[in-house]
């Protein structure tokens, strides 16, 4: 263990900011350490190019300037998933001062895996054994002196959630930072002929490896005979001798397997556990037999061969409860707010002047504002359920209760919430999908969320539904779309799958970590940091596109009326008749007013564009003005379909629009209308929440895009061989 | 006319190789390219390709390339043969150098009588793979003949030996008693011995600690059939049947089971 000796700084002198890379398993309490030490001064952006979420924070101890870098929580340090990948590079390229690499002391040796990797990349680091507790409860003891002595690191008994150990910890950071030289983790020895070869490769490299020392020659020699498609792409591009040194990892490779009869990454794999068990034999005493522990007695229900699903069904209702009943009323407020907020400076503006700036004011930014915060209440409290699902350890189950369907369907075990909450919203669905380990999960699920039919498209439903079918078909329709909501959004993935996110099937191999009870601190800090990110990164987008939408509904201004309303508005008032009257003439007269300037405006314009294009579909140019209306929200649809058919302010209750409908459609378009809804680009909050969560802009158009090809597609087929055998005609 | 029969002069039988040599690269063996080969003079080649003409091992015509017969052919594989055993056992047990190798290679071919020879070829096979020598023993031997190292701890080399030979002897023993992961019941263990299967799967069983030697129980079966819940070094993970597949293990015996 380490020299406890302090460096006697005198208070308020600064010391160098050091930088930390905080490692660990997932599970291993490492977000728990992360935000003890950092508390709120934390940030949270995005590793370019992948979905790999990048955490950092600061704090002080001693004078020091501390700056924490949460890597990804991995097993391993391998190159094949983003958030190994990202971790490792973080400590080769980022070049921190040391590493803390987070333990769960129940869990030892798997744990222990990852910090040999670590090791050998030859910086400082200190083990942080968290849940020290636990492992004494389980009746491991261990010597730590001694692990310590065999890793030649530094290593703190850690309880993080109860904050005990947590200044020894920073004390530790600020000595090991000071330390001249870097004081050096053991090296592993891979036995003699895994040795031998890499004696022969770290020649070869000699000369290739960068000057700086990290990472070293025995760490890319490994590498390369691990076969670590990264580092080999990385020696062919900036190795001299390239072409000698991979020949010679080739002949390492085969020598390796005539030798020893398995592939290098096997058998090196094979040496990092033999020396973790090696150093736990020496160092760790079990005195209590393995006994069920509370968490098998846990799983003895909760993952029950006949109990499970129901329970897991049971749960997921809950989930749906809690973000959308409990949300609604929130929303209901927000919505409410925002009215009122229009209301009043509508009130509060001067009669007639700048009406322009009063429709961007009022339309354009608190309607968009609204529409951005409205989402909140769900995000905030679908996050709640899944930080406590996911702290709690019940997540893990449900993916492993799940997976069998999942799978079979092309999806993961954990790709259940996200589908299920779509049915709510989209957007909170697609910010869920951040439970996915696996990219290629991750994005299937994100991009068929949508054709899960969320609330909003339901006002549609209700619009059209009751226009155009028998009262004894109304729920047998809505199944219906819900239906073919469901089995698109399985074909889809299914094909995504097969095409774009070809290849091996992501593993299931994971963890089911042991039940735990969820910190409040730790539920309420991620449940916060997901809304933040929310209104920060995709809020922002959702605004900007609503005030486009705004626009393209406003402009241009100048209008040629077929008649001239002031006037005609004018001769009402003087008419001799009463005043209801009037103002029925009146508000009739306004109707038609609107309906008109929504005809001429940009997306009237576009509607009539697009009008034969949409032909083919059934559509006029009314369904596609509102079409473009409702990508700022689905049931903004039903709202402007009232316009364009001069019915005043519409809702799906609106039996004037009703008998419009029925009045210029057929059934069968009343279904294909729905149908386009259901299928088609999802909402732009959608969009924007798809861009911030696949970190791409390529993921978010290919989903507006995809999806739109789609909903025509189908629709065309639909309407035409309904025209054809003259179905809903 | 049996091939063995014949007694031939090193130089007649160096003619035979060298006619083989030639027709296998280039499809046949023009005389000139024979001269160059053996550093003799066109005419001397044309004197020779007659006299074995006369022996029924080639068919030669005048300004035709010559071919082997039947019996040509027989006699020059059992020359190239016999180059290759000394040629391998010069290099491969002897370690001498490979040219050098070659060279005495083809001065001995044709001093050495098939009896001998083929005891050659099988002692050769039987350094290769004896269990007590193998090619460690060569590369044992190897070290012995550098200069200026010190003697092998022969101790330390037989225990290796000896677990070798063990873990040989042991995967054939389990050979019938392995099975893999996914055929294990709830409740039921096993030793992992080998993770199979290829790319990222592995390597990712294997990142989780499923290594050679580790101990496992299948704690259960997931309601659905898939995927099930193993115990591995303390921890549960969970893996489909189809991942388990890939993990051959030996059963444990009822006595350690049953603990």
């Amino acid at each position: 263990m380490m020299a406890r000796e302090r460096t006697g700084v005198a208070p308020g002198v600064q010391r160098p900011r050091v930088t930390v890379a905080l490692a660990g398993n997932p599970n291993s309490g490492k977000t728990t350490l992360f935000n003890a030490l950092t508390g709120s001064r934390q940030h949270v952006g995005n590793y370019p190019g992948v979905t790999v979420e990048k955490k950092e924070g600061d704090f002080e101890h001693d004078g020091m300037k501390i700056h924490v870098i949460d890597l990804p929580g991995t097993y391993s340090l391998t190159a094949y998933s983003p958030e190994e990948l990202v971790a490792r590079n973080v400590v080769l390229n980022e070049a921190p001062d040391l590493v803390v690499d987070v333990v769960d002391a129940s869990n030892l040796e798997r744990n222990l895996y990852l910090a040999v990797q670590f090791m050998e990349l030859g910086i400082p680091m200190i083990l942080a054994f968290n849940m020290s507790d636990l492992a004494e409860a389980r009746g491991h003891s261990i010597d730590i002196e001694r692990l310590s002595e065999l890793f030649q690191v530094p290593i703190i008994r850690l309880v993080a959630h109860k904050g005990e150990g947590l200044q020894e910890l920073k004390q530790a950071i600020v000595q090991v930072a000071e330390q001249t030289p870097p004081c050096q983790p053991t090296t592993i020895k891979y036995g003699r002929h895994i040795e031998v070869e890499l004696t022969k490769l770290t020649n070869a490299l000699a000369g290739s490896a960068p000057e700086s020392g990290r990472p070293t020659a025995r760490w890319i020699a490994v590498k390369l005979l691990e076969g670590d498609e990264a580092v080999i792409g990385q020696v062919r591009r900036e190795a001299r001798n390239a072409i000698e040194v991979l020949q010679k990892v080739e002949e390492s490779r085969s020598q390796l397997q005539r030798d020893l009869g398995d592939d290098a990454e096997i058998l090196i794999a094979d040496r990092r556990y033999g020396f973790i068990s090696g150093a736990c034999q020496e160092a760790v005493r079990s005195t209590v037999e393995t006994r069920h522990s509370m968490s098998d007695r846990i799983d003895l229900v909760l993952t029950h061969r006949v109990l499970s699903i129901p329970i897991f069904l049971f749960m997921m209702f809950l989930v749906f409860k809690l973000t959308f009943a409990v949300g609604d009323p929130f929303m209901g407020w927000i919505e409410d707010f925002f009215a009122w907020l229009g209301d009043a400076i509508t009130a509060a503006w001067p009669e007639g002047a700048a009406p322009l700036l009063h429709s961007l004011i009022v339309d354009g930014i608190i309607g968009g504002v609204g529409g951005v915060v409205v989402f909140l209440p769900n995000i905030l409290l679908l996050f709640l359920a899944i930080s406590i699902l996911e702290d709690s350890g019940y997540m893990a189950r449900a993916a492993f209760i799940m997976d069998r369907f999942m799978h079979k369907i092309g999806l993961h075990g954990k790709s259940f919430i996200p589908m299920l909450v779509g049915f709510g919203c989209t957007v909170p669905a697609i910010m869920a999908t951040r439970t996915l380990e696996n990219e290629r999960d991750r994005l299937t699920t994100m991009l068929v969320a949508p054709l899960m039919s969320c609330g909003a498209r339901l006002p549609i439903y209700a619009l059209i539904i009751p226009a155009f079918f028998p009262e004894a078909w109304y729920a047998r329709m809505l199944w219906l779309i819900y239906f073919i909501g469901i089995v698109l959004a399985i074909i889809c993935a299914k094909l995504l799958r097969s095409t774009l996110f070809k290849g091996e099937t992501a593993p299931f191999v994971m963890e089911l970590p042991p039940y735990r009870l969820p910190t409040v601190r730790g539920v309420f800090v991620h449940t916060w940091e997901r809304g933040w990110l929310y209104l920060k990164k995709a809020g922002t987008l959702i605004l900007g596109v609503s005030i486009v939408v705004w626009a393209l509904l406003t402009f241009p201004q100048e209008t040629k009326y077929s008649r001239d309303y002031d006037q005609a508005i004018d001769a009402v008032s003087q008419q001799q008749v009463s005043a209801e009257e009037a103002a029925e003439l009146i508000a009739e007269l306004e109707q038609a007013r609107a309906s008109e300037e929504l005809a001429n405006s940009f997306a009237g314009r576009i509607g009539h564009a697009i009008e034969p294009l949409i032909k083919p579909l059934g559509f006029d140019w009314k369904i596609g003005t509102a079409s473009i209306g409702a990508f700022a929200a689905k049931e903004v649809f039903v709202a402007q379909m009232g316009i364009v058919y001069s019915v005043g302010e519409a809702d799906e209750e609106s039996v004037p629009l009703r008998d419009k409908l029925r009045e210029n459609y057929s059934p069968l378009v009343g279904f294909c209308i729905m149908l386009f809804s259901l299928i088609s680009a999802p909402c732009m909050a959608t969009i924007a929440v798809t861009k911030r969560e696949s970190n791409s802009w390529k993921w978010a158009l290919f989903q507006l895009g995809g999806l739109t090809v789609l909903a025509y597609v189908i629709t065309l087929v639909v309407y035409q061989v309904g025209s054809a055998l003259g179905i809903g005609i | 006319m049996d091939a063995s029969t014949l007694a031939l002069s090193p130089e007649m039988e160096d003619y035979l190789e060298t006619i083989a040599a030639l027709f296998h690269a280039n499809g046949e063996a023009r005389v000139t390219d024979i001269a160059a080969r053996l550093s003799v003079s066109k005419a001397g080649v044309t004197q020779a390709l007659r006299s074995l003409a006369a022996k029924g091992l080639v068919d030669y015509r005048p300004y035709v390339s010559p071919t082997l017969t039947k019996t040509g052919q027989h006699v020059a594989e059992r020359v190239q043969r016999r180059h290759d055993v000394l040629k391998r056992f010069l290099s491969e047990v002897l370690l001498v150098d490979s040219e050098l190798a070659e060279a005495n290679a083809c001065r001995l071919e044709h001093a050495v009588d098939r009896s001998v020879l083929e005891r050659l070829a099988h002692f050769m096979d039987f350094v290769q793979h004896c269990p007590r020598g193998g090619s460690k023993w060569i590369r044992g031997y190897e070290h012995s003949c550098a200069p200026d190292q010190e003697t092998e701890v022969c101790e330390r080399c037989m225990e290796m030996a000896i677990n070798e030979y063990r873990n040989k002897h042991r995967e054939q023993l389990t050979k019938e008693k392995t099975m893999t992961l996914a055929e294990l019941k709830p409740g039921e263990s096993g030793r992992i011995v080998r993770v199979g299967s290829v790319g990222s799967i592995r390597r990712r069983i294997v990142d989780m600690g499923a290594v050679g030697g580790t101990n496992v129980t299948v704690v259960k079966v997931a309601p659905l059939g898939d995927p099930i819940e193993v115990k591995i070094k303390g921890y549960s993970l969970t893996l489909r049947k189809e991942e388990a597949e890939a993990i051959t293990i030996e059963a444990q015996t009822s006595q350690e089971g049953a603990k």
